[in-house]
Order: structure tokens, then C-alpha cells, then sequence
């Protein structure tokens, strides 16, 4: 383990700023003791890599001129190149604010090799190059950065490229100002996760996503609120065979933000999730539950839900759970929603609470192949053994699937009573007393087979009725 | 949208069995009009393809050299071609029953398909479904699926990238070889057997892979999980069963077999058939490894189900573990009015002398006046305002200590605390995240409470 120290005026070479043990109080006043930019610490004679760390002063403050790898000489599994700002008068401390900036290039300004991990520190990007950050074509394992700004300050410009396999990225309190989008071609399997931070700019997540494996994106807790256009820009649809998941958990939004539409993913494979997010003015609870694929959308909806059900937050707003399904959707290629929509702990040992209906209000006739609800719930004897119970239509005992081929039965008739109920009113009913449960949080996965269901058509009620 | 006829039996030939109106009632008896196989079917005049069904008799049962593709036709955004087993009675009818068995030999699913009721068996090491660059997924429901080769069992090779299977109630005989970032969704059904000692064999590169199993019998699976996820290779992924039935004698993954914190293996709700909660929680990377431990506990924690098992989670780092590649896990959700308990405590009890930089706790929580609002806190050591993550550089502050009693404690017992009084909160559920920074702790030296005290 070796320690690079670097601030602007610093006229190390060679080896002359590498320590191998950590240097502690104030910034040392022997100007070739340390380098003057990142470029120089990593154009040491004895490379900076896996185990080392590159400490540059909070107050630094430079503009290279020159492209650099970071970690190009790591290994995987390597523990990683660790590049952390600290104080200048006590400099064995961590302390953001060093700033560092590439005005040259027209690639990718930063190119990460297998791992490492930046705290503190202002990258910036002055000039028009495809990204500030890439993973390197080669190798990135994983990079981290935690308390930085990352800037792209001239046109065209993209926070990060992933286009390569295995890479992963995590962002921790990050404030990320692009031009473009915040994150490109993210494919072949990449995955980022950002917690915490804030998209400066009107400028969508993500671009040209999806291709080659596909991609995963979590972002919890960021601050989206500038972004009053498109949320998810160019999702590759039906050429790409890409798995891809993108999910928002209490993200802040603006409520002029443009969703992605149902054309924009392909049909199975693609999911989009919002949870608990909501835009500036809060209260109106427009992005508290965003559930799509490309076979359809379920999407919390303010003006149709059951009059006894719970209010969100610390509003009066209550819910219900609008469908929308595209013209493909069919059993044999559903819309599925993952999530459970009504979790609730719910007793099923008890018969006074073991089936469960699922209220819906809507505008058409729906049968029990066209909507289902599944339960999978631990064994009242033993919890070992998972029970299932469905809503649709079944053929012969234990399948747990719908029958593919029936119309199936209308829906049995519900007497809730809804604010802004439709013309029918239905339930979607699991009964657990033919295989006793027990007291538990219980979820159900939903799959609509009936295709090209439009908008304030159907609405599904956010809690069960126990019974 | 056609129509294609399978029985054995069937004398069709070119578009012989093929119709474009559905037919109902009794299965026909002029053995002209049906195929005698898939394979049959499937070299049709007009092949079948994106949206047509090949509906076979569920007195359907023939064994024969397989080896062909199956919609050859398609498109990556058609819709599926449907395979579906029928009641000969009423062939209108969905009624699971046909089966193919092919020798020396299996099929080629392309582009999207789906299946149900039906039961197909192979021999081949290709792998009952052997992939190609143009399968896009596959649902199949109320399957059995069989792979009789002694030495690789697969029933899928995924070397494309990003296929999406998906099974429901569905039996399966083999193993997975997966890659390419593609899915594999099981929900409900049994293992029936394994002739090989590994579930999930690798090399899961080229992007990676998905599995995700709720429901599903493994009971009668005594080989190894997974084969290892070696650090040359670090694709993401990402390996969850869900209220599984296991067997006590499961293979689970060493620490060694996960050598990346992209690779992850996770068990909720899992158990053997002794019902012991043995595998109630089990969340592993290439950092470390956290389990369900049955002997130590915080003596008010809840019990597991109906049992009467009380649980700590029992924490496992590796030597890869450390800021960069933390072991990250979340706890079980609790709903918590951080408007009243507006303080949150996790307990822990360990040998070691714990630092708030060697583990943290991190809270995200809805704002009480504006929900819209995401707050943080955590546990750990920060420095400045807003900054989420810990400090890289500092040795930290040794963990408050915690007076709450245990069974089975060990020589400290600390807390983590997540004070959101200076931002209140909402009830709400809540996740608490955990990472682990600190490298190389040890079986049976550090636990965590898995209920939080709010105060």
C-alpha cells in the first residue's frame, strides 16, 4: 500500500510524491513532495494501483490537459485504487472539495480500470467529449464514488459510458451535471446503483439502453426534480434480446418529467418500477407506484379507489391501481406485475381472515383468464411447504397457471364501494382454507392477459378484503 | 393465426394439419388432418410460427429423433409461438397429458415461445432447450421437463444474451447453464432430480445472469446450489429463492464460490423439511456472507412463523471486503411511525471491538412534511453535511454500547443508531440497509438483531 499526495503547485516526478507510509497533519510545504495533478500522480514511476491511494488536498484545485486510465494495472479482485480528498490541515482526514479538470479530448475523459473508488472530489469535464467517465474496454470491475460532482460542463457530453461487460458502478451521494444523458450506452449487462444526490439539469437518466444483455439501473433517494423532459431516453425495443431493470425508490421528480411509453421497451423483458416517488409539489402522490413492461403499465391512480382503503403519506390522498395493457399482451405473453400491489399482514391461520379479495372497478367485462391474481404462502403446519392459491381459471389440481385456451367466467361481482367506481365492479378472490397459512406479509403477483386495455378502464383496489 | 394438429398417430404432411379456423369437439379421426409429431408440425408447408398455436392431443405420447428448430419464422418482437397440450375429448379444451420424448436429440426453441401442459424428455448433453443466438424467452406452464444424460442433464444452454425463461408449476429433471445475462423465473414446482451435482452451473459470463425461484420443491436436491463465480469473471449476478422447500443436506455456496460483490446468492423464507428455519435468511457476495443464526438472539425478537425460533442474523466478511466493496444487506421490512419512534436502534453482539467505519447503518425515509422528500441518515462515521456515505480514511469512533439482553451473547454488544429527529419522518416501511467495510470477520464472532428497538 502506497499513498500518492497531490495539490495544485506540487512539482513531484518520479516516485517524488509517494509515500508508503500515510503522512499526517498539515500539508507538507515541499512543493516535490507532492504531485500537482491526478495526471502526474498516475505518471509516477511506481504506478499507483489495487491497495493504493491517490490524497489530494481540498483545496487542490487544476485543469489537465490530458486523458488519463485510472487503474489500468489492477487486477480483478483487486482491493481497488482509492482516490479521497482531504484536509489540507490535517491531511490524514477525509475532507471533500479537491477539484480536478480535463479540458482535452473528445473520448472519455476518465477510463476505469478494474476497481477503485473516489470520495470528495470535483471531476469536471470542460470540453465536448463523449463522456467524463468510462469503463475501460477492457477491464472495470467496479468503481464507486461517494460525495463527488461530476461535471460536464461543455456540450455533449455524458456522465458515464458502460459498454462493457461486468462493469458496475456506484454513486453515493453524488450531484451529476451532464449534457446529454446522465448515463450512455448502458448494456452488455452493466449495472449502476446511485443512492442519494441530485441530476442537475434537464437531461434524462439514461440513453441508448438495453443492447447486448441488457442493463441494471437502481437509483434510491435522488434528487430528479430538474428533469422536466424525458426521464428514459432511446430504450433499444425489439431488436435487443437485452434484460434490462430500472428501478426509482423515493426519487424526487418534476411533475412535467415525460415516462417512458409502452412502445418504448420490449414486450417481457424490460421493467420499469417507480416507488414512493413523487414530484416537487409533493402530496399529489403522481409516481408513488409505476409498474410497467412493454405489455403494459399498472400506475397509481388519485381519482378512482375504494372509499375504506388507507390514505398515502401524510396526505389525504388514496389510490387505486390503474391497468393499461398493449394490443401483444396475451396468456402466453403477459403482463406481469412483480410487486406485490396490496401487501398486508394478514393472518391466514385465522378463518376469520383466509381469503382475500382484491376489489377492481372498470369499464369492461373481465373473465378469469383475462385477470388473475397468484397468493404463495408458507404452509399453516409447516412453513417449509409454499401454498399457492389463483384467481384464474385452472385445469386439474396443482397448476398454477391459467388456462391458456379458455374465455373463462365472468368475475364475481363486488358490492365495495368505490369513489369513482366504473360500470362493473369485481373481485379477484384467493382462498387459502382448502390449505390452512399463516400470519404473515402477504403479496400477490398480478398477470393481465387481456390485451389493449386503454386508460381509466380498469383500476384495481391497494388493499385486500379479508374474510 | 393457424392452427396445428399434433397426435401420435398423425399421417399429415405439408400443411395437412394445419387449419385456420380452430377446431373443437372430438379429435379428429382422419389420422391425415394431424401430425404424428412437433417435429411434424414444425416442417409443415407453412411452418408454424410468431402467434400460431400447435395444439397436441393430451393423448399425445411419441419418442423420436428431435434436433429441430421451432420458430424459425419468428421475430424478436412477434408473438409467441404457443405450444399447448389439449383435451382429446374436447380439443377446444386446454388439458395437460402430451408428451415427446426425443432421442439422441432435443429442440431449438427461436425467438418468443410458450408452452403448457406438456411434457418433453431428452438425452442430450446439448441441453433439452438448446439456445441460439435468436431465442428471446420462453413461459412455459404446468410442463414437465426432462433431461435423461447422465453426465449434463441441462435443460437450457443460455449462450444467448438476455433470453428470458420463465416457468409456473412446472417439473423439472436437469440442470441450468447460464449466461449472458439472461433470466431464469421459477415459480412453484418440483426439482424431480438432478443427475448432476450442481443446479446452476456457470460460467455465468458474457453479462452475467438472473435467477429468481419462489415456490419451488427442491427438497429431493441434495447436490451443490451453484457452481463457483470466480473474480475473472465479474458480470453481475444475481441468484434469489424465495420460499423454497430445501433439502438439509443443500450444497450452499463456500465464501470462496462468490468471489465479487456483483455476485450475489440470496434465501428468504427458504427451509428443509425439518422446519427449522435453516435457511429463513442467507444473503452472500464476494464480501461476505450473512445467515440466520438460530442460537443467538435479542431474547424480545419475534419468532419465525408459527415455529418457535428466535434468530440473529450472523455477519461473514471476506478478504475482499472493505469501503469499495462492502457487504451490503438489507433487513426485513418494518412498518415504523418515525413520527412517534423517531429513533432506530440495531443491535449487535460480537468478540470484536466495532468502529462506526467498520459497519454502518443507512435509513432512507419519507420527509413528514414533504413526502416527496427523500431523507438519509446513518450510523456511520461522515463528514460534512449530506454526505451519505462513510469516511474512507478514518478509523472511527468504537460503537455505542447496548444494553440489551441476549441469548447466546458474545463479549460485546453495541448498537447502530439512526436518528431521525433532526428531519422527521412518516410511518411508513422501512428498510434499513446495512454495509460491512471491515475485512476478514470470522464464523460465530459478530450478530445482528434482526428486529430494530425504535424508541
Amino acid at each position: 500500500m502506497a499513498y500518492y499526495y497531490t495539490k495544485t503547485g506540487g512539482t513531484a516526478t518520479g516516485d517524488g510524491g509517494r509515500a508508503t507510509t500515510q503522512r499526517t497533519g498539515a500539508w507538507n510545504s515541499t512543493a516535490s513532495e507532492y504531485y500537482d495533478s491526478v495526471v502526474d500522480a498516475r505518471g509516477a514511476t511506481t504506478q499507483p494501483g489495487d491497495g493504493d491511494f491517490i490524497l489530494i488536498s481540498d483545496l487542490h484545485n487544476n485543469t489537465d490537459s490530458t486523458t488519463i486510465i485510472l487503474n489500468g494495472g489492477g487486477v480483478d479482485g483487486g482491493a481497488g485504487l482509492f482516490l479521497v480528498s482531504v484536509d489540507d490541515a490535517n491531511q490524514e482526514n477525509y475532507k471533500p472539495g479537491a477539484t480536478e479538470r480535463i479540458n482535452s479530448g473528445n473520448g472519455s475523459q476518465l477510463d476505469l480500470g478494474f476497481s477503485g473508488m473516489m470520495a470528495g472530489i470535483n471531476y469536471e469535464t470542460t470540453i465536448d467529449a463523449t463522456s467524463l467517465l468510462r469503463a475501460n474496454s477492457a477491464t472495470t470491475n467496479l468503481w464507486k464514488f461517494i460525495d463527488c460532482n461530476l461535471t460536464c460542463s461543455s456540450t455533449s457530453t455524458a456522465i458515464l459510458n458502460t459498454q462493457k461487460a461486468r462493469s458496475n458502478f456506484v454513486f453515493i451521494n453524488c450531484d451529476m451535471t451532464p449534457q446529454t444523458e446522465c448515463f450512455g450506452l448502458v448494456q452488455d449487462g452493466a449495472s449502476i446503483y446511485w443512492y442519494g444526490g441530485k441530476l442537475i439539469g434537464n437531461h434524462p437518466i439514461n440513453s441508448g439502453t438495453g443492447l447486448d444483455g441488457g442493463a441494471f439501473i437502481y437509483l434510491e433517494g435522488v434528487d430528479l426534480s430538474d428533469v422536466a423532459g424525458v426521464l428514459i431516453d432511446e430504450m433499444l425495443t425489439t431488436d435487443s434480446l437485452g434484460n434490462t431493470d430500472i428501478t426509482l425508490v423515493r426519487c424526487q421528480m418534476n411533475f412535467l418529467v415525460t415516462l417512458p411509453s409502452d412502445t418504448d421497451f420490449p414486450f417481457t423483458k424490460t421493467k420499469f418500477k417507480m416507488l414512493s416517488c413523487d414530484d416537487s409539489f409533493g402530496g399529489g402522490d403522481l409516481f408513488r407506484f409505476i409498474y410497467q413492461t412493454g405489455l403494459g403499465q399498472a400506475r397509481n391512480n388519485e381519482s378512482v379507489f375504494v372509499t375504506a382503503n388507507t390514505a398515502w403519506g401524510e396526505t389525504s390522498d388514496k389510490s387505486s391501481i390503474e391497468i393499461t395493457t398493449v394490443a401483444e399482451c396475451n396468456s402466453r405473453e403477459p403482463f406481469i406485475v412483480e410487486l406485490p400491489i396490496a401487501q398486508q399482514y394478514i393472518d391466514l391461520a385465522s378463518t376469520s381472515s383466509d381469503i382475500l379479495r382484491l376489489p377492481i372497478t372498470t369499464t369492461l367485462t373481465l373473465t378469469d383468464t383475462e385477470i388473475v391474481a397468484y397468493l404463495m404462502y408458507p404452509d399453516g403446519t409447516t412453513s417449509i411447504q409454499p401454498n399457492w392459491v389463483t384467481s384464474g381459471a385452472t385445469v386439474g389440481t396443482g397448476n398454477y397457471g391459467t388456462d391458456p385456451l379458455g374465455a373463462g367466467s365472468t368475475l364475481p361481482t363486488s358490492t365495495t364501494t368505490w369513489t369513482g367506481a366504473k360500470t362493473n365492479k369485481y373481485h379477484l378472490e384467493l382462498d387459502t382454507t382448502g390449505d390452512p397459512g399463516q400470519f404473515q406479509a402477504v403479496g400477490v403477483r398480478l398477470e393481465v392477459y387481456r390485451p389493449s386495455i386503454a386508460v381509466n378502464t380498469l383500476m384495481i383496489a391497494t388493499e385486500f378484503e379479508v374474510l | 393465426m393457424a392452427w396445428y394438429y399434433v397426435k401420435n398417430g398423425g399421417t399429415a404432411t405439408g400443411d395437412g394439419g394445419r387449419v385456420t379456423t380452430q377446431r373443437t369437439g372430438a379429435w379428429s379421426t382422419t389420422a391425415s388432418e394431424y401430425y404424428d409429431t412437433l417435429g411434424d408440425a414444425d416442417a409443415a408447408t407453412t411452418a408454424p410460427e410468431d402467434g400460431d398455436f400447435v395444439l397436441m392431443s393430451d393423448l399425445h405420447t411419441i419418442s423420436y429423433v428431435g434436433g429441430f428448430n421451432l420458430n424459425s419464422g419468428g421475430i424478436a418482437s412477434g408473438d409467441p409461438l404457443a405450444i399447448i397440450s389439449v383435451d382429446d375429448a374436447n380439443q377446444e379444451n386446454y388439458k395437460p397429458g402430451a408428451e415427446e420424448t426425443y432421442t439422441s436429440s432435443s429442440i431449438i426453441p427461436l425467438h418468443k415461445m410458450f408452452m403448457a401442459g406438456i411434457s418433453l424428455t431428452c438425452d442430450t448433453s446439448l441441453g433439452l432447450f438448446q439456445s441460439t443466438t435468436t431465442i428471446n424467452s420462453l413461459r412455459a406452464i404446468d410442463c414437465t421437463f426432462i433431461n435423461n444424460e447422465a453426465i449434463a442433464p441441462k435443460i437450457m444452454v443460455t449462450n444467448a444474451s438476455g433470453t428470458l425463461y420463465q416457468f409456473l408449476n412446472v417439473d423439472i429433471q436437469g440442470y441450468f447453464e447460464i449466461d449472458g445475462y439472461n433470466k431464469l423465473e421459477w415459480f412453484g414446482g418440483t426439482l424431480l432430480s438432478n443427475l448432476r451435482s450442481v443446479l446452476f452451473d456457470g460460467p455465468y459470463d458474457e453479462r452475467g445472469a438472473s435467477i429468481f425461484f419462489e415456490g419451488v420443491d427442491l427438497s429431493s436436491y441434495t447436490g451443490s446450489l451453484m457452481a463457483a463465480a470466480h473474480v475473472t469473471n465479474t458480470d453481475r449476478l444475481d441468484i434469489k429463492l424465495i420460499n423454497c422447500k430445501l433439502n438439509s443436506s443443500l450444497g450452499l455456496p463456500a465464501l470462496a464460490d462468490l468471489q465479487y460483490i456483483n455476485h450475489t446468492s440470496r434465501m428468504y423464507g427458504c427451509d428443509d423439511t425439518t422446519g427449522d428455519e435453516l435457511f429463513n435468511y442467507r444473503v452472500q457476495s464476494g464480501a461476505g456472507l450473512v445467515t440466520n443464526n438460530n442460537s443467538k438472539f435479542t431474547d424480545s425478537s419475534l419468532k419465525w412463523y408459527a415455529g418457535s425460533t428466535q434468530s440473529s442474523y450472523e455477519v461473514i466478511t471476506s478478504t475482499l471486503c472493505n469501503p469499495l466493496h462492502a457487504l451490503v444487506f438489507e433487513l426485513p421490512i418494518e412498518y415504523v411511525d418515525l413520527s412517534t419512534s423517531d429513533i432506530l436502534r440495531v443491535h449487535l453482539t460480537t468478540t470484536l471491538t466495532l468502529t462506526d467505519t467498520d459497519i454502518a447503518a443507512y435509513l432512507v425515509y419519507p420527509d413528514s412534511t414533504t413526502n416527496v422528500h427523500p431523507n438519509w441518515v446513518t450510523s456511520g462515521a461522515t463528514i460534512g453535511t449530506g454526505n451519505y456515505g462513510v469516511d474512507p480514511l478514518g478509523a472511527g469512533t468504537t460503537l455505542p454500547v447496548s444494553t440489551v439482553s441476549w441469548t447466546g451473547a458474545l463479549s460485546n454488544k453495541y448498537y447502530l443508531e439512526l436518528d431521525t429527529t433532526g428531519d422527521p419522518g412518516l410511518a411508513a416501511p422501512i428498510s434499513i440497509r446495512i454495509e460491512v467495510y471491515r475485512a476478514s470477520i470470522a464464523a460465530t464472532t459478530l450478530f445482528i438483531a434482526s428486529e430494530y428497538e425504535a424508541i
